[in-house]
């Protein structure tokens, strides 16, 4: 009885309440509801983001005009090596100022010089000199001219925006082999060093933007040929490739590079909207004997797209230090260079503000001890080693995202 | 009489809207009651016999932890105490080092209760269902980050998920070996069903040294998976031998069909033994005592759950101790060759699956673990219980409980007050109020009635919940602030329910003696 009577009470209270369970709860634990912001977070994160080594082989770009390329001796030093081709394009009857060309030639000289706009070197200097111990200029001929047999350097021309000088002088006198077959072609390799022309170490010292080179070639003797055997003579080609072979040994002192990229930050305000600030340390370990004094900066352009002003300081005489050398030029011991900065957000958004559109940089290379112009050697083994890590200081609210 | 009634149906209202939590010290000193046999071997049902069925005889439920409440979650803004924030400091403060979450359940598969002469004999069967897991607080210092000048450093420790599925099958007997002490022994057979664990563990540290790039270390690496179960788990290898995978296999109980096709002896042995796979073996064995000063006094004592599981079915352990781990940054120079770094950046050369190549391979070397396959063995939480009774009337029984529970290597204890209250003739209620570290607000309730011939009974540790219910019923338009219910609830981590029907007789007789008569 009693039982009967707990259940009917029980079913009568049950459908008696008007309010729904799911209305009661949610008045009851109304936190939930009332949460305003949700968490706050602050703190700092940091992770390393690179630790690489490289060599002198990792930063040589291409030329213009030119494939270089970098080459490792038996004594392990580096050579960076230049090809131009075809400096020297020329056809008989450019030569001889002459169409047809007689069966029979005296001896006789005719000047020629290299294609002017073919050797460029690296038009970003802005002075500084370069001093290389036995650089070499490689010619390697291609004669398909059987009256010409000998090839002479005259003088070398070089410019660049800092000067325009000439360098003129004995140069031996070089023989060429000349085809005897109307289907050969002859080649002849000539390394023009510093027995040749004793002034060539200092040729690129400064450095040019680019170089030609005004030459003599023709015959000594007598020249005779069979019209009938090369009927083609006035077309026929003497052709020269030049490579500029340039040893890492050498002095490099206040070599002055500069240049100007386009840059975008690539980034919005929004994305700042959790960082406090990023704090960025750059090590690097240097092993080659060769430092930099860096300056570079972010600047915004005026409407025809000129450089304005600096809005943003990143480099100001920042020392990449050369290695130790010992007194044959080798580096014995690395030297160590450090970059930290901080940078905090709002002055990442008042850089964003300024819209900076152009990034200047601008170096002094200078090889060590290049005071006293001792030569060092960069080889093969040397090695930058870059370490870089970042600290971000965040400070997030979830109702952000 | 109506005013008695309608007090009755009030209260049994409240309580049997009770739907989770309670903890099961309430009815420790209620002999009426079948379960409370589990807790002490000794105690004996005054009924000549009674038996159980499935899941309606006896089921547990229990939800916990160790840490932190509803109201811990929510804190006030000071502008304005209407809004709420998860104030991550505060959590973190009122947290212990490490917090528990368990979840345990066990239902009765029935029970067969019984008076032989003067031994009382019983056989019981139940499954047990239990999950733990453990989160070590420092995962919230992730909120400041994971670097730190001072030298600290993120330590992630002893975090783990364990859980496990057992049959229990019971035969106990217990018996008055002289004036006043009655003694009672308890031998399980168990059958480890499914047994999974994982633990995870490391340090993470950021080098604050300024003449370091931030390197990034990780050491004291320790995880361990550990399964045994009916599912066959298999490791895979690639070529280097590095672990690439897990292979799962389900398994396949062809010999169920060629019984049923033939069912001859041979082919039902090889059904018995293609089940008996599917299952680890164990034993454990439970002890009680209860000596009876005199009708007033009642001291006892039980130590539960003294055994192991053999886990043999498809075992794996896969472990790794001492794993330590250093970034120090990607190195794209030994990708380059005689590449320049402009090729990078021009497309020429792609770094990222060369990268994420290396990456994986020292990760997989770092977490290369040691597999084992060998039949390993976990013990079950011992239980100590240590109680004392006192009658001071005949309808009233009150109790002292004290209930020690041996888990992961740590004594955790607990203490229990209880009184036993006989209404009517058929009627008793339980009150208990129970405690333990972070945990002083678990006041229990519980009733039992017979219905004939039944008995049904209803326990829970912490009466919150019901106590919402009746405001939700008697005053659902009062605010939240007002009156003990909500308050009660938001202020609670412990929940545990437990009731059951059982069938009861012979059980006219009456018999002084303590706990309640029917």
């Amino acid at each position: 009885m009693r039982s009967k009577l707990l259940l009917i009470s029980l079913t009568l209270l049950f459908f008696s309440c008007t309010k729904s369970i799911d209305e009661f709860l949610k008045e009851q634990f109304y936190e939930p509801a009332n949460l305003s912001t949700t968490i706050t977070v602050d703190g700092d994160i940091a992770a390393p983001l690179l630790n690489t080594s490289l060599g002198v082989k990792n930063f040589i770009t291409s030329f213009k005009d030119s494939t270089a390329w970098l080459e490792v001796d038996n004594e392990q030093l580096l050579h960076l090596k230049i090809k131009f081709d075809s400096i020297v394009q020329l056809t008989a009857q450019e030569i001889f100022k002459n169409c047809p060309i007689p069966p029979v030639v005296n001896p006789d000289s005719f000047s020629i010089k290299t294609d002017t706009q073919k050797i460029f070197l690296y038009e970003k200097a802005l002075g500084g000199n370069v001093t290389f111990n036995d650089p070499k200029l490689i010619l390697n001929v291609k004669n398909k001219i059987p009256l010409v047999t000998f090839f002479k350097v005259d003088s070398v021309y070089f410019r660049s925006e800092a000067y325009d000088q000439t360098y003129s002088g004995e140069v031996k006198k070089f023989y060429i082999e000349k085809p005897n077959d109307p289907n050969q072609t002859a080649y002849t390799q000539i390394i023009i060093d510093k027995n040749a022309l004793p002034i060539i170490s200092q040729l690129l010292s400064p450095v040019p933007y680019k170089f030609f080179i005004k030459a003599t070639t023709g015959s000594d003797a007598v020249q005779t040929y069979n019209p009938a055997l090369f009927p083609d003579i006035c077309s026929r080609t003497l052709i020269a490739d030049l490579i500029l072979d340039l040893p890492f040994n050498l002095t490099i002192k206040d070599f002055i590079m500069s240049d100007t990229l386009p840059f975008s930050l690539g980034i919005k305000k929004e994305d700042l909207k959790f960082i406090d600030s990023v704090k960025l340390k750059i090590f690097i370990e240097n092993e080659l004997p060769v430092g930099l004094l860096i300056n570079s900066y972010l600047a915004d352009t005026t409407p025809n797209g000129y450089v304005n002003q600096s809005v943003f300081n990143i480099f100001s005489n920042w020392s990449l230090n050369p290695a130790t050398v010992n007194t044959s030029g080798v580096s014995i011991s690395t030297v160590r260079s450090s970059y930290i900065r901080t940078l905090t957000v709002n002055e990442v958004k008042q850089l964003i503000d300024k819209n900076p559109s152009r990034i200047v940089l601008s170096a002094k290379m200078n090889t060590t001890n290049s005071i006293n112009m001792q030569q060092v050697k960069i080889l093969g083994t040397n090695k930058l080693k870059v370490k870089i890590g970042i600290k971000i200081s965040y400070n997030a609210n979830t109702s952000q995202f | 009489m109506k005013t008695k009634s309608f007090f009755l149906i009030i209260i049994s209202i409240i309580f049997s809207l009770q739907n989770l939590l309670s903890q099961n010290f309430t009815y420790y000193f209620n002999q009426r009651i079948f379960a409370s046999n589990e807790l002490n071997p000794a105690r004996q049902h005054q009924c000549r016999f009674s038996f159980g069925l499935p899941i309606i005889s006896n089921f547990y439920f229990q939800i916990r932890n160790n840490s932190i409440s509803y109201s811990d979650l929510f804190t006030p803004m000071q502008n304005n105490q209407d809004s709420f924030y998860f104030n991550l400091d505060n959590i973190y403060q009122k947290m212990p080092e490490i917090s528990y979450f368990p979840v345990q359940q066990y239902a009765s598969l029935g029970f067969l209760a019984l008076w032989i002469k003067n031994v009382y004999v019983y056989f019981s069967s139940s499954l047990f269902t239990d999950i733990n897991i453990a989160i070590p607080r420092s995962i919230f210092t992730i909120k400041d980050g994971l670097y730190f000048e001072n030298g600290n450093y993120f330590s992630f420790n002893n975090f783990s998920v364990k859980t496990y599925l057992y049959l229990k099958n019971s035969f106990g007997f217990s018996t008055q070996i002289y004036e006043g002490l009655t003694l009672g022994f308890r031998v399980n057979r168990l059958l480890g069903l499914a047994y999974a664990q994982t633990k995870l563990g490391f340090d993470l540290k950021i080098s604050s040294a300024t003449e370091d790039i931030y390197d990034l270390k990780i050491e004291n690496l320790k995880y361990e998976l550990q399964y045994s179960g009916p599912l066959k788990l298999k490791p895979t290898f690639d070529q280097n031998n590095i672990i690439s995978g897990i292979d799962i296999t389900t398994p396949q109980i062809n010999e169920f069909d060629q019984f049923l096709n033939s069912p001859n002896y041979e082919n039902y042995s090889a059904l018995m033994k293609k089940i008996k796979s599917f299952y680890s073996s164990g034993w454990s064995i439970d002890i009680g005592a209860i000596y009876k000063l005199n009708d007033k006094f009642e001291f006892s004592a039980a130590l539960l759950n003294l055994g192991y599981i053999n886990w043999n079915t498809h075992p794996l352990k896969i472990t790794k101790q001492n794993g330590s781990f250093t970034f120090s940054g990607f190195d794209p120079g030994k990708y380059l060759g005689d590449s320049t770094i402009f090729a990078i950046f021009k497309g020429n050369i792609n770094l990222q699956d060369s990268i994420k190549s290396e990456l994986l391979d020292t990760l997989l070397t770092l977490v290369n673990p040691i597999i084992d396959s060998t039949t390993f063995k976990s013990s079950l939480n011992t239980n100590l219980i240590l109680g004392f009774g006192y009658k001071p009337i005949e309808r009233i029984t009150l109790g002292i409980l004290y209930r020690g529970i041996f888990f992961d290597k740590r004594l955790y204890s607990s203490f229990s007050l209880s009184s036993t209250i006989e209404i009517f003739r058929t009627w008793s209620l339980m009150f208990s109020y129970n405690f333990f570290k972070n945990s002083y607000n678990n006041f229990g309730f519980g009733f039992s009635t017979r219905i004939w011939p039944t008995q049904v009974y209803f326990i829970m540790d912490n009466m919150s919940f019901p106590m919402l219910a009746s405001r939700y019923f008697t005053a659902p338009n009062k605010p939240p602030d007002q009156g003990i219910a909500t308050k009660w609830v938001k202020n609670t981590n412990y929940f545990n329910i437990q009731f059951g029907i059982n069938f009861i007789f012979g059980c006219k007789k009456k018999k002084p003696d303590f706990g309640l008569i029917d």
